[in-house]
């Protein structure tokens, strides 16, 4: 009798989960190319999500209103698979997973890299190319041929900013603050990487926890330290918060800013005398401040079909989108030779022309802006040397 | 149903869960599969300490995080087998639960639910900071799958009986200590455990017992969940997991082991079946909970027994009870 | 040295008016709220709504502020906690926890997942007092939570319904057996709670953002608080708050500012092995 209850309860857990899988089984092959896109549509990361998504979307949408991608049986539409990664990293490897079981020729991935990270394996097992916008550097360090990262990493932007801070604008005592996470330790390697180059050391590193809302031990150890320029590398809610509070402890020193700073989100956050004339580094000056004409009406087409202000994640990842547009109109919808293809050629799109280094990076400028009354204007566009990618 | 059937059943549901990789439409499903079966061994766990015992522990998360962890270092870091990570990880796991249920253990009802909680929290911040051990919010990556002779476990389809011999192990432990004189104890000191102590159980040896349980289950789970991530990092061991953990097993039916099957493969995939619901899966899902704790306190296994009994007669067998402490309102005699 | 006790002590007023709130339901109904941080983002919100929104004076905000939370408060527990008084607490705890999901991530569909901001209460953001920088916002924390304190003071102890519900918070059944409504003072202490989070919730978005998750982080806090304080106690909530304040902002100082909450953990681990009933102690292990 002991056994009676076990195996009842098996029998029905079992059932339920053969009935489930059955019930949702695979779609049939249909006309129109499919394309993952494995973003944050919900959670708190919906924020860049939601930016992604208006970009891959425009892409899609105007190349579908031009008839579809040229190709050998004819022109093709592109279909988006959309899988919600919310906010933690399992959720993200479900959400890929389903995309894949979708069978698409390629995915776009999120701009979190512990989204992308565990996602990995699973494009190479798959054989499917992964088109990433985030600037995580371990992502390409992981013998991956099947990652593609179209936002210029760390080891582009930080050190373009730190040498336009050292030598430019002559700061020799340099103080670091960054968040106690990936994004933020990524960033404060770089800038130390940088400054060890040019032969100084910090005055002072701080750091500060993901949710901390109080920096003001920080920004006075900083102060106390003697910091002329202060870079900093965190998020747009505590970069915000801590702006405003160096403003108000008086501290009187500049900060040099990572591109999380000066995002629209983050822009909303602060007042204009908290940033003013401060510097940041950034893949692309922001399509609202962009002085180029086609950005201008890229954004303002964007705003009135998805009724959303983009910033430059959206307009990276459009360029990508683009690009992958365009490798599937020359090298086929098969997933393989399409990787391949990504690997070898170049594309010129709104920010830069991509092209891939022996690792899957694909962007390798970056800008310095400066804000005046909450505007910026770019002061330096910059790129890194790089070595575009041979076959072994 | 009589002993002959019941046999044939199990026989029946073993046969169709060690079949199952093969009816399964993707591969995707099959990693939903091997998902249920880690967090399957979570909620038994959890129901140790919360369906026989009656105490609210949200500190799953906790060990499942030193499990994996525990293991993930091992054997990437220092290059140990799959296997001597797991025992190392059921150990760690089980070795914290000792020493924190030493004062823990004392707490009195809720104070306990919140002690728990931070020790959650605790293990999260401790791998998120300590970045010389746990690589800090970058995590560890490149986790190696489990080996036995030469074979690698390291397809989705292998790792499933890997898996799933856990959870089977899991089920069969769980099922001996609810038959077992021990889970009587556990049983009484969930109805009083004043009573308890009075009628001479030793009620601290117990909940440590129950609480230990929990945290080799949730220490096994985590060494299992490494491989099959390849990847892990501290946001992956939030509150959150808890929560789902407890709901998993709160849905399915607290105290009974067919409850935290069901429960387990509801939860799961339920965010699958109700996709549509986009941004509003959330907000259902918290209302979901309110409602479950409103009017169905015993889960679905609750629903099973209040179908049953409508239709025979009532008749002695072990209570179904809503978690904590029972509330006797009346009591048929002869148990 | 100063203004580290001055920013410690703004943070920790916040924690002590949530911990605060978190006792009363606590006292009232034994169980461990899990959503009390939410209802500080509802606050939040509110004051949010009044400001930004419809372009309301500091006042009418507050009112707006006031009225909203005890509402809401009142709603709270109708729904999470009434159908549930007569199951055991366990299920209560539950409830909560779930309304509080429902709650957060209803705020994340309404008002969407990016963090708001409103001005500080004053034009003027800073002021000099001797050697220190006071922010203006932080003399408005903690002018106004020594003010709500007094009235909670004066209103338990003062009068008649105060007593009322402190007898109901002792001692459910004798206070029934008295006369008293129960389940209306237990509806009160709720009202009160929400109330207290939700001005909590308002006064504090100039210095911390509001976003629909801010409640997690705020709750954990304010439960090291009660513990540090005493399990149980109003005193004890209210000290064990500022002490919390306090000891996150010196540890960031003095140690590490990245291992600020692991130290404010550790510290709880602590008062948990060593003197678990806190500082004013409230016998919290099992008499057996």
């Amino acid at each position: 009798m002991k056994t009676y209850a076990f195996g009842r309860a098996f029998a029905w857990g079992v059932t339920t989960l053969a009935f489930t899988f059955a019930a949702s089984a695979s779609a049939a092959d249909k006309e129109p190319i499919k394309v993952g896109a494995s973003i944050s549509l919900t959670s708190d990361m919906a924020i860049a999500g939601l930016q992604q998504k208006a970009g891959i979307q425009m892409a899609v949408d105007q190349i579908n209103e031009a008839g579809g991608v040229p190709g050998k049986g004819g022109n093709r539409p592109i279909e988006v698979i959309y899988g919600d990664n919310a906010m933690s990293p399992t959720t993200a490897v479900n959400a890929l997973n389903r995309i894949l079981s979708d069978r698409p020729v390629a995915v776009l991935q999120s701009i979190r890299g512990t989204h992308v990270l565990p996602q990995l394996p699973l494009l190479q097992r798959a054989k499917v190319a992964g088109l990433t916008i985030s600037a995580t550097k371990k992502l390409t360090e992981q013998g991956n041929d099947y990652i593609f990262r179209f936002y210029p990493n760390d080891s582009v932007t930080k050190p373009i900013l730190t040498r336009f801070v050292v030598e430019k604008l002559g700061k020799k005592k340099v103080g670091v603050f960054y968040s106690a996470e990936d994004y933020g330790s990524s960033g404060r390697d770089e800038i130390i990487k940088t400054l060890d180059e040019l032969g100084i050391e910090p005055v002072a590193v701080e750091s500060h926890q993901p949710t901390d809302k109080d920096f003001t031990a920080q920004l006075q150890s900083l102060k106390s330290a003697g910091a002329e320029v202060i870079f900093l590398q965190t998020f747009e809610a505590p970069s915000a918060l801590i702006l405003k509070q160096a403003r108000q402890l008086n501290l009187d020193i500049p900060f040099a800013l990572g591109v999380t700073s000066i995002g629209a989100s983050a822009q909303k956050l602060v007042e204009a005398r908290d940033v003013e004339g401060f510097y940041a580094e950034t893949a692309v000056i922001d399509p609202s401040f962009s002085t180029d004409p086609k950005v201008k009406t890229w954004a303002a087409e964007i705003e009135k079909r998805y009724g959303i202000v983009p910033d430059y994640t959206a307009l990276i990842d459009y360029d990508a989108t683009n690009m992958l547009i365009k490798a599937i109109e020359l090298y086929g919808p098969d997933n393989v030779e399409l990787a391949k293809g990504l690997r070898r050629m170049s594309y010129d799109g709104m920010v830069t022309t991509y092209q891939s280094d022996q690792t899957g990076n694909m962007n390798h400028a970056a800008s310095v802006i400066q804000i005046h009354d909450k505007r910026h204007t770019e002061v330096l566009r910059d790129s890194v040397p790089f070595e575009p990618y041979a076959e072994k | 149903m009589n002993r002959n059937m019941n046999r044939a059943l199990i026989g029946l549901s073993l046969a169709v869960a060690l079949l199952l990789p093969f009816t399964l439409a993707s591969g995707y499903h099959l990693r939903l599969a091997n998902l249920v079966g880690i967090y399957l061994l979570l909620v038994l766990g959890l129901n140790f300490v919360l369906g026989y015992t009656g105490l609210l522990s949200f500190a799953q998360v906790g060990f499942f995080a030193i499990g994996a962890y525990t293991s993930a270092i091992l054997t990437t870091d220092y290059g140990f087998g799959f296997w001597v990570g797991l025992c190392a990880a059921a150990g760690a796991a089980g070795l914290a639960s000792v020493i924190i249920g030493e004062p823990v253990l004392k707490l009195r009802g809720h104070y306990f639910v919140f002690a728990t909680f931070v020790l959650g929290e605790i293990a999260r911040l401790v791998a998120m900071n300590w970045d010389d051990v746990t690589h800090g919010a970058s995590g560890l990556s490149g986790i190696p799958a489990p080996t036995i002779g030469g074979f690698s476990f390291d397809t989705d389809l292998s790792f499933y009986y890997i898996v799933l011999a856990f959870v089977l192990a899991g089920i069969f432990v769980s099922a001996r200590i609810e038959k077992s004189k021990i889970g009587r104890a556990l049983f009484a000191i969930r109805e009083s455990e004043i009573a308890a102590e009075a009628m001479g159980i030793r009620t601290r040896q117990a909940k440590q017992l129950a609480f230990t349980l929990s945290a080799v289950f949730a220490g096994v789970a985590g060494a299992l969940y490494g491989p099959l991530n390849t990847v892990i990092s501290p946001d992956v061991f939030s509150f959150d997991v808890s929560v789902i953990v407890l709901v998993s097993l709160l849905l399915g039916g607290t105290g009974t082991i067919p409850g935290a099957i069901i429960g387990t493969i509801l939860i799961t995939l339920l965010p699958e079946w109700l996709r549509f619901l986009n941004e509003y899966y959330m907000m259902i899902y918290g209302a979901g909970i309110v409602l479950l704790m409103g009017f169905l306190p015993k889960g679905m296994m609750g629903v099973l027994e209040n179908i049953r009994l409508g239709k025979a007669k009532k008749r002695a067998r072990p209570r179904l009870d809503p978690p904590g402490e029972t509330r006797r309102t009346d009591r048929q005699p002869g148990a | 040295m100063e203004q580290l006790i001055f920013n410690g002590l703004t943070m920790g007023c916040i924690y002590a008016l949530i911990a605060f709130g978190f006792i009363l339901i606590y006292n009232a109904v034994g169980a461990v709220n899990f959503a009390q941080g939410d209802l500080v983002m509802v606050g939040s919100y509110l004051g949010i709504l009044g400001i930004s929104y419809w372009g309301l004076g500091l006042l009418s905000t507050m009112l707006l502020v006031i009225v909203g939370s005890a509402a809401y408060g009142y709603v709270f527990q109708r729904l999470a906690y009434y159908p549930l008084r007569d199951k055991p607490t366990i299920t209560v705890v539950i409830s909560c926890l779930g309304a509080g999901i429902f709650m957060k991530n209803g705020m994340q569909v309404i008002a969407g997942p990016e963090p708001l901001t409103m001005r500080g209460f004053f034009e003027q953001e800073t002021i000099q007092l001797a050697t220190l920088q006071v922010p203006t916002q932080s003399a408005v924390i903690i002018v106004l939570t020594i003010l709500l304190f007094a009235i909670q003071y004066w209103f338990f102890f003062g009068t008649a319904l105060g007593r009322r519900l402190r007898a109901t918070a002792n001692d459910k059944y004798a206070a029934r057996l008295t006369g008293i409504r129960v389940r209306r003072m237990i509806a009160l202490a709720f009202v009160i709670s929400c109330l207290l989070a939700g001005i909590a919730g308002f006064i504090l978005v100039p210095i911390f953002l509001a976003s629909p998750s801010m409640g997690f982080g705020l709750v954990v806090k304010a439960w090291i608080g009660v513990v540090i304080g005493g399990f149980g106690s109003v005193p004890g909530a209210i000290v064990g708050g500022l002490i919390v304040g306090l000891l996150e902002t010196f540890a960031a100082s003095y140690i590490s500012s990245a291992y600020k909450d692991v130290i404010t953990m550790l510290v709880l681990l602590a008062v948990l092995f060593l003197r678990p009933q806190g500082i004013f102690s409230e016998a919290i292990q099992e008499k057996v």
